[in-house]
């Protein structure tokens, strides 16, 4: 098709309208009656012995209809899965636990359930649970937690839960080819996701003893890994997800769902449950921290030769989704750079601090920081613009990934998206005052969209044309507010040549519509945007097809715009939709279909050296940033922040405007303010006075720059953007840090104290 | 102690009925089905409870339910009654100004209040304004856009 | 059921009698920002909630002779929108400027802040410079004290259980109205402050007449700098001085490390704050100055 009617229109969302009035219902705002309030207890320690409980005042308390600890969950011990159906063996499956057996393993862990006739009943019955811990020495650091002879955070004789390993060429000859090597050691922190709807949701069991859970989740599922901790058959636990108030990974993994499945099944009466914003920050997933080793050695003309990294991440308590997050981060490792001699090794560590798992980025933006701080480093040292020097090395159409080895097919945008956030800076911005300095960074990235390969990722979508003209879609798809819905509604209406405003769709329902798979890993617009594509494409042929005997002409001629099917370079001649419709139910040709689209498949690689594809493909960007920075106080302000992303097709350029310009505002706050304190396991950051994000007063007006190559697997050419958005924007600013005062900031986040420390070495050393 | 007598108005509909001493004003209206004042975290550290009190931007987690008694109250959802708060909505709209929408209902009713009182904002004034409403998703970017736009047709208006 | 008991009175004599009969089971509430995260945190021993939000008596910004007058009501707005306050007394206006953000400005008021006896209590740090006079009331007394004498610890204050503040005044003198505050926090809202400064000064020939000098976050309450005032006291300004002044800033303050920042860069910056709010306002009283 080579004009777009509605793909490509920066048009409002189809939720817009229902958010601006207020009258979206979120997972919370939602009632039945008779409904019960639940409340978790959770561990006071980060690593204790629990001796026992006894629960026994609480039960009697008036109100109180169910309390459970972890010898009341049928099956309390089963394996964290994310939706995947393939096989995909022990390196990936950790233990996911329910309610704390014998020992806490971080702060927060949850020890009992309660569920009361009121809120304030609840927590009462929680002050009066009696739990006898005998607290455990622990562990809090995960190079620590690594050595032999470390305290034993699980029951296996390891803390180390999973190993990854890529590596080409000869590191040892290619540092011997270097003319200038460079080695650091760089850190990053726990991260928030901050989203300002919390975990929540609520259960009841229906007319079928169907257990249903209206909640907020990235993943429906789940549902049948609720059914496993309760021994149901799969079908007996349905998932009505609502539009997510953010997800950003934190509602990837089963937050609130066992816990309300198992109450309302207790009880059989209705449960809510929601969690504070301190219980979301102290015991939800967090953005892994992680120790990176590096050394880079490159030639006289800033050309790299070899690369060397081992990356130590902290798992926190549980594995969640550990393994796949380090793997990620063994692919990035190496960048979006042609390096002939490479070896990442990576190991993913269990601690006694939060469990940590998906956070936009997916183990990207931490590898991202260290890279591209030491290419800035290399240019600085070598003389060489930052620009120039990630031209002369970085990837390009038909090159391979270095750490993987594998082929990019498609367009490769790089250089060209970093030439364009780099002018798009400007002149450099005038500064009076002495006390400012002015500096400019560059950051390139890619970002994997879509799943990996070896899990055989699919999804699902129905697509029924009515008799009116009307269309009704069913998508298993969640929305976390990244427009996921509105994306489907808005490729039918081009396919269809009908408005928005004459679709409906039914999404995330586990018993009704088809299922699309989790709104994770930058793959919607890729897989359930090609599954609809591909739906209502079947639906217009057959139209087009009826429309053509009607017409007598053939159907290459024909179109559907505006409802209705016109001939092309004749759009006099034309039939209403609504006739066709009429048509084609008259001869009994049908209007509907549920189709599925795969992704390519491949098999689990070897863990310990990964090599090939591993991802069905990438998208390549840039950041570009110009800040100021007080060489009084270490404040950094970012004047300019560009951010210049290959998308493929922008189906709405407005969707992928606000991803790049979230995305540039999350990495700025990973990059400036953010950190999740945990001392020896305890959040000393448990609220949003003391985890600080980014608010309006802080933040530059990002300027997003689109590149559309066409080239992406998604719609119409499309690539995912929604993590790679956020992935690339720590560095570029640590980079102008560096450019405006010479500091370079290696353990983020880069707060004023740190730069000011730096900065006056001989006032704080004395 | 029992609960005690409220009479209020809520997007200019009368209600009697009865609080609790402690209960916020968050809780209260929640509780009474304006599920759209968004609770994100009950210690006025995010803005996504903003309602109008008397006039003025408030966050309604840290104010009690009982000093909202004989008083006016606004949510999101009585906005439509208003040029200004349809003006909004519609350049919320038009600007992609929303992404999952959970500040969505305090930021414009926050944006309303400060609009009222200084029409024609610069865009650095309204980021001032809108300072105590978080989003995670958008960057403000277009947030600001949707709000500035508005000031901009205030501007040719006048 | 409730939890407290709620009084909503008129007057302040009746919250004067409420509290004689209440004393430690009362716990006023004004703009209620710090009192409703309190009763969520069940930090509140307190069983009666005393309302004051609708005592008209204890509102509004009025001069009175050669006084300004402060009701414990006004709220963090009103200072900024007042015209007594945002044309002379720039000091007391730029602190609620930095404070939390415009909304909770509606409602939280100065008596809060003061109260509350935070460290970090943005608007105490102003009305310290102001040499402010704390206007207290019980059933038995009436007192006032100097702000500087009404903080005793973190959370602590000398009122009396059954005393509440009714009014804070301060004097429409030349040293008032030559003030300077500036804050340091994580970001550039909603922010708790790392450190705080205000400054004021008046300069006589070249010579340091009078100066005040406030600190917040820096030391076990809003505190001022007494030892460097009378370091500087009668001096004649010079860069030497300055950064003379700098030290015994730094030596005063007795900040501690928190997940906000380390007492050593308090202590430090809380020089440096000094510096430039003395500098801004020695620059405007004398032209002469140099950097
Ligand atoms: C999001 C957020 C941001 C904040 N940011 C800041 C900031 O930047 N700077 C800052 O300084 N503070 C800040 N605070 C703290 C708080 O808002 C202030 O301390 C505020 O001034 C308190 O005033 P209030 O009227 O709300 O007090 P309330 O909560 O009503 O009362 C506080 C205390 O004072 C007592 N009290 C009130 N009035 C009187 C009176 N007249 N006589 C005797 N006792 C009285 C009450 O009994 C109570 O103990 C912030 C709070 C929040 C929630
Ligand atoms: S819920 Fe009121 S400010 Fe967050
Ligand atoms: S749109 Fe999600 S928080 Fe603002």
């Amino acid at each position: 098709m080579s004009e777009f009617k509605i793909v490509g229109k920066p048009i409002p969302r189809d939720d817009a309208w229902a958010k601006v009035t207020g009258e979206l219902k979120y997972a919370d705002d939602f009632s039945l009656p008779g409904m019960l309030y639940a409340k978790v207890l959770r561990s006071k320690y980060p690593a204790a012995k629990i001796i026992s409980i006894n629960t026994a005042k609480a039960e009697k308390l008036n109100g109180v209809r169910a309390v459970l600890t972890a010898k009341d969950v049928p099956h309390n011990e089963t394996v964290t899965r994310f939706g995947q159906s393939s096989e995909v063996g022990k390196g990936f499956e950790g233990l996911y636990r329910v309610l704390a057996d014998k020992k806490v393993r971080f702060m927060g862990e949850a020890v009992a359930l309660v569920a009361a006739d009121t809120e304030e009943i609840a927590e009462k019955a929680l002050d009066l649970i009696e739990v006898n811990y005998e607290t455990l020495p622990g562990v809090f650091d995960p190079v620590e937690a690594m050595k032999p002879g470390a305290y034993l955070v699980g029951e296996n004789n390891s803390n180390i839960i999973g190993q990854f390993g890529c590596s080409q060429g000869d590191i040892i000859k290619g540092f011997a080819e270097a003319d200038i090597i460079i080695e650091d050691t760089y850190k990053v922190p726990f991260v928030d996701h901050a989203y300002l709807e919390t975990e929540g949701g609520i259960a009841w069991i229906d007319d079928y003893g169907v257990i249903n859970i209206r909640v907020g989740s990235q993943v429906i599922e789940h549902f049948r890994d609720v059914a496993d901790v309760l021994g149901l058959s799969h079908n007996k636990v349905r998932y009505i997800g609502t539009m997510m108030g953010g997800g950003f990974g934190g509602k990837e993994d089963i937050t609130v769902e066992a816990y309300l499945a198992l109450l309302t099944w207790k009880t059989k009466k209705p449960v809510r449950l929601f969690y504070t914003r301190e219980e979301s920050i102290l015991c939800h997933s967090k953005r892994h921290p992680f120790v990176m080793k590096y050394k880079v050695g490159a030639k006289k003309d800033g050309k790299l030769v070899a690369l060397n990294a081992e990356l130590i991440s902290d798992a926190g308590a549980y594995p969640y989704l550990s393994p796949w997050v380090n793997l990620y981060a063994t692919v990035n490792a190496a960048g979006p750079y042609c390096i002939p001699n490479v070896k990442v090794r990576t190991y993913c560590v269990l601690t006694n601090n939060t469990f940590t798992s998906a956070n936009r980025g997916f183990g990207a933006p931490q590898p991202n920081v260290v890279y591209e701080s030491l290419m800035d480093e290399l240019a600085h040292k070598l003389n060489i613009s930052p620009l120039e020097i990630r031209r002369r090395n970085c990837l390009t159409t038909g090159k391979s990934l270095s750490t993987t080895g594998q082929v990019f097919k498609t367009y490769v945008a790089l250089p060209e998206v970093a030439e364009k956030a780099w002018e798009a800076l400007g002149e450099l911005a005038k500064c009076e005052d002495k006390n400012r300095k002015v500096g400019r960074g560059l950051a390139i990235g890619l970002m994997s969209y879509g799943r990996m390969t070896f899990l055989h990722d699919s999804s699902r979508c129905y697509v029924r044309l009515e008799s009116d003209g009307s269309v009704l879609i069913r998508s298993g798809i969640p929305d976390l507010g990244g427009g996921q819905v509105s994306l489907l509604c808005q490729i039918v209406a081009e396919e269809l040549g009908i408005p928005m405003s004459k679709i409906k769709i039914y999404y995330s329902d586990t018993a009704l519509t088809p299922l699309a798979g989790t709104t994770t890993a930058t793959r919607q617009t890729y897989m359930s945007g090609n599954a609809t594509l591909k739906a209502a494409r079947k639906i217009r042929k057959r139209i087009i097809s009826k429309a053509a005997e009607l017409l007598n002409v053939n159907p290459d001629k024909l179109d559907i715009i505006e409802e209705k099917v016109i001939v092309k370079y004749n759009q006099s001649q034309y039939l209403p939709l609504v006739e066709v419709i009429k048509a084609c139910n008259t001869a009994g040709i049908e209007l509907f279909c549920e189709v599925q689209f795969n992704a390519p498949f491949t098999i689990v690689p070897d863990l310990s050296n990964i090599r090939g594809m591993t991802f069905p493909d990438f998208t390549f960007g840039a950041q570009a940033v110009e800040v100021a920075v007080d060489t009084e106080t270490g404040q950094v302000e970012i004047l300019k922040l560009i951010t210049c992303y290959d998308v493929g097709k922008a189906i709405n350029p407005l969707s992928v405007e606000g991803q790049m310009e979230g995305g540039s505002i999350y990495g700025m706050g990973y990059a400036l303010m953010e950190e999740v304190i945990i001392e020896k396991g305890i959040t000393m950051t448990p609220s949003f006075s003391e985890y600080i994000i980014p608010t309006a007063a802080d933040v530059p007006d990002v300027k997003a720059i689109l590149v559309e190559s066409g080239g992406g697997l998604g719609p119409y050419g499309a690539k995912g953007i929604g993590e790679p958005a956020c992935s690339i924007i720590a560095p570029a600013i640590l980079n102008a840090i560096y450019d405006a005062i010479g500091v370079r900031i290696k353990n983020l986040p880069a707060t004023p104290e740190k730069i000011i420390r730096a900065l006056k070495k001989e006032y704080f050393e004395k | 102690m029992e609960e005690y007598k409220i009479d209020l108005t809520v997007n200019g509909e009368k209600i009697s009925t009865t609080a609790k001493a402690e209960e916020s004003l968050l809780k209260f209206l929640r509780r009474n089905g304006f599920t759209e004042v968004k609770c994100g975290c009950e210690k006025g550290e995010c803005g996504t409870c903003t309602v109008i009190l008397n006039e003025k931007a408030v966050k309604s987690c840290i104010t009690l339910a009982l000093q909202a008694n004989h008083k006016e109250v606004w949510t999101v959802k009585g906005m439509e009654k208003f040029e200004l708060g349809r003006k909004l909505q519609k350049s919320f709209v038009n600007y992609g100004a929303i992404q999952c929408g959970f500040c969505t209902p305090g930021m414009i009713i926050t944006a309303k209040n400060y609009l009222d009182q200084n029409p024609i904002p610069n865009r650095e004034e309204i980021k001032k304004a809108i300072s105590g409403n978080l989003c995670r998703c958008t960057g403000y970017k277009k947030i600001v856009d949707a709000i500035y736009a508005v000031a901009v047709e205030n501007q040719r208006s006048k | 059921m409730s939890l407290f008991k709620y009084i909503s009175p008129k007057t302040k004599d009746e919250v004067l009698e409420i509290l004689q009969k209440e004393k430690s089971n009362a716990c006023i509430v004004a703009g209620c920002s710090n009192v409703l995260p309190n009763i969520r945190d069940k930090e509140i021993k307190a069983k009666v909630l005393i309302d004051i939000t609708n005592i008209e008596q204890l509102k509004g910004i009025y001069q009175k002779e050669d006084k300004i007058f402060l009701g414990p009501l006004t709220t963090i707005n009103e200072l900024i929108y007042s015209d007594i306050t945002s044309k002379e007394y720039k000091v007391l206006t730029q602190a609620a400027q930095e404070f939390a953000d415009p909304l909770v400005r509606n409602t939280a008021t100065i008596g809060g802040n003061l109260v509350t006896a935070s460290p970090a209590a943005d608007i105490a740090i102003p009305l310290l410079t102001l040499d402010a006079l704390i206007k207290i009331e019980s059933t038995r007394d009436k007192r006032e004290v100097k702000l500087k004498d009404f903080f005793v610890g973190p959370g602590e204050t000398i009122l009396q259980d059954d005393e509440m503040i009714v009014g804070i005044e301060f004097e429409q003198s030349d040293v008032n109205k030559n003030g300077y505050f500036i804050k340091i926090g994580q970001r550039k809202a909603m922010a708790i402050s790392i450190a705080t400064v205000a400054v004021n000064l008046e300069v006589r020939q070249n010579k340091i007449n009078q100066i005040r000098i406030a600190a917040g976050s820096v030391a076990p309450t809003p505190v001022r700098l007494t030892g460097a005032e009378s370091f500087l006291k009668n001096k004649e300004i010079n860069d030497k001085l300055v950064e003379e002044a700098i030290d015994r800033v730094r030596e005063e303050v007795k900040p501690i490390s928190d997940i906000r920042a380390s007492e050593e860069y308090r202590r430090y910056i809380s020089g440096l704050l000094f510096k430039r709010a003395f500098k801004k306002l020695a620059d405007s009283s004398i032209h002469q100055f140099t950097n």
